[in-house]
């Protein structure tokens, strides 16, 4: 896989408000590529309305956003929106939490599939039939799942079947937010698995928001750990988790539940 | 008791409307126009320039007379100043649909929560009989009732009332069963509490918000159909000043005294839009599911 | 799903059933002596007996109603009094014309509310979304045999441009003759490429079909604005636009089929009120249709008619919400689960 040399996502000086009301300041956040980035930290800090941002889809709910968000140097903010469209989804795509919910309910997951492709320069209906196929093989689902409706899915497969979309628009980039919240726990380790292969395999960098610490830790090469807004600290994965400087994250990863996984600071 | 501990808490309904209407235009505008229109007909008697003209009065000389200072909605073929007898007017559609929601409330309320609460076959005859109510468009049921019945006020008012009341059992009764399948009141029922405080204490609050918005809407509704019938000679009589029936005596002179026919179905449609805007007004302030439409 | 359609089905056929016999009782309560009106009134009390017991009218109410019932099943709708006619051919010569009446009315609501819902969704809180709302409320909210009237004076009287009576010229009837298929004027004419008549008859139809689709178009303009601006704030739609669909498909592609199946909902209920306006509109349009011979029908005390009518659109009104209920589950598969 081509390493570029920089950052594969800057974000520097992001400020993210409602009215008046501030609820994102975000001083710098890199995403390397082919590295797996977890956003850690309770509701309400401001991680989905950062990956939001990174879209330009803050906007839509309503927020005003300032600052540079770099994609390969070049700073999206400046893109109008014709521009941005071509990235969303084409080369940054970003999963939900709740997957079932995210897929309109009255069209089959297939049609959304070979929509998408379209409308991002597949050639046909069929090739991105094909391709629709190809992805939903990659995530080890049967491709007959594409005609289903999305509340004939499990939480699993509504999410496997998103990540498969991203891998057919061949995304260089993965936003993921909090994609195993609304899940079991056993199929939870399956989705983190199909992360990490994507970025072993794929080369995709990967933002993994998160409130569970503990799923962080497992995944993620670097954490970064936001609180109101701010990021309180950021570093890679074991350093930061053995490690910890700051207080609060003191005490997240002490509020980790102990099986193994993190070892709290002494 | 103890089963009121296990229920959800009420909403203040009353706070949440008075609150809405300093936030929702809708709501506030249309409960002030509703309530000027329910005023000038309680004032009319005293609002009237003529109120003499409101039921029997003849003034021959007066006749068809065009819109001015002295009759601003101009006056009729009897020579009667139309502008009290619109006035008049509001004295009668929303009490008629007053009385047309009253009943349909104190005759579906019951059966709808007999429907839905205990389900099973009182469900299925109940069901079963207000689908074939429902199977007619009220208009052409009340028209048929009205038909049979002698033309009058008092029986449009039962003709409406008749097909009405359908769609408050359905009404109630899905609120009904929706709540009478929830958990706490399983375990009332667990606890011993009786059949009849759990449908007036836990089914029965449960149900009205959507009840209080139905029937503000249906308000307009009522109207319609009622001025619909009093056009058609079913419902009020002369002298009586209804609007529909205003109408259909304006009809015949209506090329040259628009007057006649325009200024009483204006107000049918002023006192429509003033309720309609309320309920819509209610429903946004008061229906926690819906996210409210700016 | 089928087993969906068959229970709808067998509900449907019951609620007719129940229907009947409804209107049947009604039509009893009737006052007034149908065999008299039927024999005439010069007839003679034996006569009178006579046509008394041709119409079953001496046997008991069930036995009546259990002839009628085995009657309809054979295409009987028994005669009509006041035309002496069978019922059954009576409607099915009077039911075009309002048909053709209510589905321009609805095609015209349907086409021009669902737009005017989406833009009012797309713009909302802007003048224009205010202005579009306005309208829909006074659309609901209009009493129909009032704006007939008004849009007669203005468009008849005063202005010249439409005509308020009848299907069309009846001129046309000797100049050019119409040939008859689905007996809908402004359908035949087309068909037949008869030019003049369909000029006429559209120019007819157009103020009785607006009138009947003011209601509609308001209810349908308010449904669509407000299942869209429900929408929108939800999950799928965020996913869609991070797919980098442009704002016109996140409307007019993906929140629009969702929006589809309430409105389909609304039009059953829509439905039964245009018919309703439908009865007002005829008599003050002078349209020749069931409205009309409903009308006719009730003031000369014409029962087999009344009963007739009656059951015609109950069980139009039952078909037509079971369409509704299939469409809706054919559009949203979630519903046939329940």
């Amino acid at each position: 896989m081509n390493r570029s040399p920089g950052p594969k996502i800057e974000v520097r000086d992001l400020a993210i408000a409602f009215g008046d009301r501030e609820v994102v300041h975000l001083d710098r956040l890199e995403l390397g590529q082919g590295e797996i980035l977890g956003l850690a930290g309770e509701s309400g800090s401001g991680k989905s309305m950062t990956a939001l941002a990174i879209l330009g889809l803050a906007p839509t709910v309503g927020a005003r956003v300032s600052g540079t968000i770099l994609f390969e140097g070049r700073d999206l903010m400046g893109l109008s929106e014709r521009e941005l469209r071509d990235v969303r989804g084409r080369r940054i795509a970003m999963i939900f939490q709740g997957p079932v919910a995210s897929f309109n309910p009255v069209f089959r997951v297939g049609n959304l599939f070979v929509r998408t492709l379209v409308l991002h320069g597949a050639a046909s209906k069929l090739e991105a039939r094909e391709r629709a196929e190809e992805a939903l093989r990659g995530v080890l689902l049967p491709p007959s799942l594409l005609a289903r409706y999305p509340h004939q899915l499990s939480g699993g497969q509504a999410q496997r079947v998103a990540i498969a979309l991203a891998l057919a628009l061949r995304s260089e980039v993965l936003l993921a937010d909090e994609p195993t919240s609304a899940l079991d726990v056993t199929v939870q380790a399956e989705i983190l698995e199909l992360i990490r292969r994507l970025r072993d395999v794929r080369g995709m960098s990967v933002l993994f928001i998160s409130h569970d610490l503990a799923v962080v830790s497992e995944l993620c090469d670097r954490i970064a750990v936001m609180r109101a807004g701010r990021t309180v600290e950021q570093g890679p994965a074991r350093d930061l988790l053995s490690a910890p400087a700051e207080d609060y994250t003191k005490a997240l990863v002490a509020a980790v539940p102990k099986v193994g996984l993190a070892r709290p600071a002494q | 008791m103890i089963d009121e501990a296990f229920a959800p808490p009420q909403p203040r309904r009353l706070a949440v409307v008075v609150e809405g209407m300093r936030r929702n235009p809708l709501l506030a505008t249309g409960a002030a126009l509703s309530l000027v229109i329910v005023l000038a007909g309680a004032l009319a008697p005293v609002l009237a320039p003529h109120p003499a003209d409101a039921y029997v009065a003849t003034h021959p000389t007066q006749t068809l007379l065009q819109p001015s200072g002295l009759h601003p909605f101009g006056t009729d073929q009897l020579g009667r100043d139309l502008l009290t007898r619109v006035l008049f007017g509001a004295r009668i559609s929303p009490v008629i649909a007053f009385f047309v929601l009253l009943i349909s409330c104190v005759v579906g309320i019951p059966l709808g929560l007999a429907a839905g609460y205990f389900g099973g076959l009182i469900d299925d005859v109940l069901m079963r009989i207000t689908d074939v109510f429902l199977a007619f468009p009220a208009l052409l049921l009340a028209l048929a009732f009205a038909a049979v019945l002698t033309p009058s006020i008092g029986n449009t008012t039962l003709a409406i009332a008749l097909t009405w009341w359908p769609w408050y059992t359905r009404l109630i009764r899905g609120q009904a069963a929706s709540v009478a399948g929830r958990q706490y009141i399983e375990a009332a029922r667990a606890l011993g509490v009786s059949h009849r405080r759990i449908l007036l204490r836990h089914v029965l609050p449960n149900s009205i918000t959507p009840l209080i918005v139905q029937v503000s809407l249906d308000v307009s509704a009522v109207i319609l159909t009622a001025s619909a019938l009093s056009f058609l000679g079913l419902g009020a009589q002369d002298p009586t000043p209804d609007w529909g029936l205003m109408v259909s005596q304006g009809q015949s002179y209506f090329t040259t005294q628009w007057w006649l026919v325009t200024f009483p179905g204006a107000a049918i449609l002023l006192t429509a839009v003033a309720f309609n805007m309320l309920g819509d007004g209610l429903r946004d302030v008061l229906d926690p599911r819906r996210v409210p439409v700016r | 799903m089928n087993r969906y359609v068959a229970r709808r089905v067998a509900l449907a056929l019951l609620v007719v059933a129940g229907v009947v016999a409804l209107t049947f009782v009604i039509a009893r309560v009737v006052p007034g002596d149908p065999a008299a009106s039927w024999a005439g009134p010069h007839a003679s009390r034996a006569e009178i007996a006579r046509v008394r017991h041709e119409l079953d009218l001496d046997q008991p109410v069930p036995v009546q109603i259990g002839r009628y019932f085995t009657g309809i099943l054979e295409g009987d709708w028994g005669t009509s009094i006041h035309t002496h006619q069978p019922v059954l051919s009576d409607l099915m010569d009077r039911a075009p014309a309002s048909i053709e009446l209510v589905t321009a009315a609805l095609l015209f609501s349907l086409a021009v509310g669902i737009p005017l819902g989406l833009a009012s969704a797309k713009w909302s809180s802007s003048a224009a979304d205010g202005a579009i709302r306005v309208g829909a409320v006074l659309g609901v909210s209009m009493p129909a045999f009032w704006l007939a009237l008004i849009l007669q004076l203005v468009f008849f009287q005063r202005l010249h441009l439409l005509p308020v009576a009848g299907q069309y010229d009846p001129n046309l009837d000797y100049t050019h003759p119409l040939t008859q298929y689905t007996r809908m004027v402004v359908v035949d004419a087309a068909i037949t490429a008869n030019w003049t008549v369909l000029r006429s008859a559209a120019a007819h139809l157009v103020l009785p079909a607006l009138v009947i689709a003011s209601y509609p178009l308001g209810v349908i303009t308010r449904m669509v604005r407000a299942t869209v601006l429900d929408t929108v704030g939800e999950d799928h739609v965020r996913m869609v636009r991070s797919l980098g669909f442009p704002e016109r498909s996140v409307f007019g592609r993906f929140a629009l089929k969702l929006a589809l199946n309430p409105v389909i909902a609304v039009v059953a209920l829509v439905f039964a009120y245009s018919l309703a306006n439908t009865f007002l509109v005829e008599a003050i349009f002078d349209w020749p249709g069931l409205g009309s011979y409903a009308a006719d029908s009730i003031s000369s005390l014409d029962t087999p008619a009344i009963v007739g009518v009656t059951l015609f659109i109950a069980v139009v009104y039952v078909l037509a919400n079971l369409a509704v209920d299939l469409i809706q589950a054919r559009l949203d598969p979630r519903i046939a689960l329940r």
